[in-house]
């Protein structure tokens, strides 16, 4: 059903004015900046919006714009798009010191996170940014809910190796569990 | 949930928390279909003429404005054309193992002219480090140098080569320990990094004592020299001046672990700036 043009714009416009900032969130968090997780969220938004009109308005688009972003930021990276590092973050107005000390962390996190293979960096994402279950995430990444679990264990452990000595205790990672790993999933990641 | 999940979610939840200002994420998708729209109704309405009239128009206007990143780079070029005054404020937000001690803010007071390779700068208002032709020279401290004709040395002289990074080496750092207790900071080592910025965006308007301009977000992401690499990363806003000047700018610079957060102020253009070398008798090379 075809819907007016203005309605549909209204839609999409409440749409990206609820969610915008949560999927903004965890682009920065695959990508590791927020220039191009702005980047990563347009592009995906352009691409979502040409699909809107034919969106039944009971369907979640989270999960529709969400394959959308995994999709092209792989597509991406294979591309050799991604930079090699992650950049810090730009500042704030406020110079208080517990800006500069979130900000600090946030370079040190997104550099950590860059440092993980690409699928491990996506399963601990989609995992704990987007609160997703794991077979949701293998959907999506198209694997085994077992290598999720195996990538989601390599990476925390990766996380807490990169993390455990420059965090404070508050959050800095405990020590995670004996892996649960499939051999097949040794050979993905990268 | 386990406590290593909590953990994540916290940092994860931190770590997204410095969404940087000027992100309008449904205006650019909306705007592109209207763009899209208007352009389609021209073309089923006026003749060719007018066609070419708004193909022009367009070209032009894109002609006229130069990019977020031309501004930017532009500024900077045009920084080591002239001479200025520039205070600096650099504090160390994170530095595993480093003394609390070290996380107290530097603030520099300088003035350079850097077409004439000359400048100067005031450490927390102490220590004066001269810059003159590719060398610089920071005061003695500390330890006990002796010259070559067996003087006690008053100033270090290291010779600076071109660099893309804020900060001087490891291995500058390495040979400065304990000789002038001081790290020198040129601020056009940091312009010149603006030239490499690889994401510039216009962040609004800007304005300060005597002058109006735009300011952008930028991150910079190059590799310092010498083995081994590091990454070094540098992020944050530029003002720059209807003049197209750099007036302020505020980044967060990251090499591996350690954060440095470095906010500076440019002013005073065209001032003239009068600075020498030590005597040779003075000066030693670590």
């Amino acid at each position: 059903m075809r819907r007016d043009s203005g309605e549909t714009d209204e839609r999409f416009a409440a749409y990206v004015r609820d969610r915008g900032e949560h999927h903004l969130r965890v682009a920065v968090l695959l990508t590791g900046d927020w220039h191009a997780a702005e980047d990563l969220v347009q592009t995906s938004l352009i691409k979502l919006y040409r699909a809107w009109p034919r969106l039944e308005t009971t369907e979640e688009p989270d999960a529709y714009l969400r394959r959308i972003m995994i999709n092209t930021h792989r597509s991406w990276w294979r591309a050799r798009w991604r930079r090699e590092t992650p950049t810090a973050t730009p500042p704030e107005d406020s110079t208080a010191d517990d800006i500069a000390e979130r900000q600090a962390i946030s370079a040190v996190v997104r550099q950590a996170l860059a440092k993980l293979p690409r699928q491990q960096r996506a399963v601990l994402v989609l995992r704990y940014a987007a609160d997703l279950p794991e077979a949701e995430i293998a959907e999506l990444l198209g694997c085994s809910p077992g290598t999720v679990k195996t990538h989601a264990h390599r990476g925390l452990r990766a996380l807490r190796e990169s993390l455990g000595d420059s965090l404070g205790d508050d959050l800095a990672l405990q020590p995670v569990n004996q892996p649960r790993a499939s051999r097949r999933a040794s050979h993905e990641g990268a | 949930m386990n406590d290593t999940e909590d953990a994540v979610r916290r940092l994860f939840t931190v770590a997204t928390q410095d969404i940087p200002p000027g992100i309008d994420l449904g205006h650019d998708v909306l705007t592109a279909r209207r763009r899209r729209v208007v352009r389609a109704r021209v073309v089923l309405s006026a003749g060719l003429a007018a066609i070419v009239t708004a193909a022009s128009v367009i070209t032009l206007s894109a002609v006229s404005s130069p990019s977020a990143l031309a501004q930017v780079t532009q500024a900077a070029t045009r920084m080591a054309a002239q001479s200025y005054r520039v205070t600096s404020t650099r504090t160390l937000v994170r530095a595993p193992g480093a003394p609390a001690a070290d996380k107290t803010p530097v603030t520099i007071i300088g003035e350079f002219d850097p077409a004439r390779s000359v400048g100067e700068e005031t450490v927390n208002g102490g220590t004066q480090i001269r810059y003159v032709g590719s060398y610089l020279y920071i005061p003695v401290f500390g330890a006990f140098r002796r010259t070559h004709s067996g003087a006690l040395a008053k100033w270090v002289k290291l010779h600076v080569p071109p660099r893309s990074s804020t900060t001087v080496t490891p291995g500058d750092v390495a040979s400065l320990g304990g000789i002038t207790g001081v790290q020198p900071f040129n601020p056009q080592d940091l312009l010149a990094l603006l030239k490499s910025a690889d994401h510039v965006r216009e962040a609004g308007p800007a304005s300060g004592p005597g002058w109006k301009g735009s300011a952008y977000s930028f991150t910079v992401t190059v590799r310092t020299p010498g083995q081994p690499h590091q990454v070094l990363s540098l992020s944050g806003t530029v003002d720059v001046d209807q003049q197209g000047r750099v007036r302020r700018l505020d980044a967060v610079e990251s090499v591996e672990n350690t954060v440095t957060k470095v906010q500076m102020t440019f002013g005073d253009f065209g001032v003239h700036v009068s600075v020498s070398a030590p005597p040779t008798a003075e000066t030693v090379s670590p």
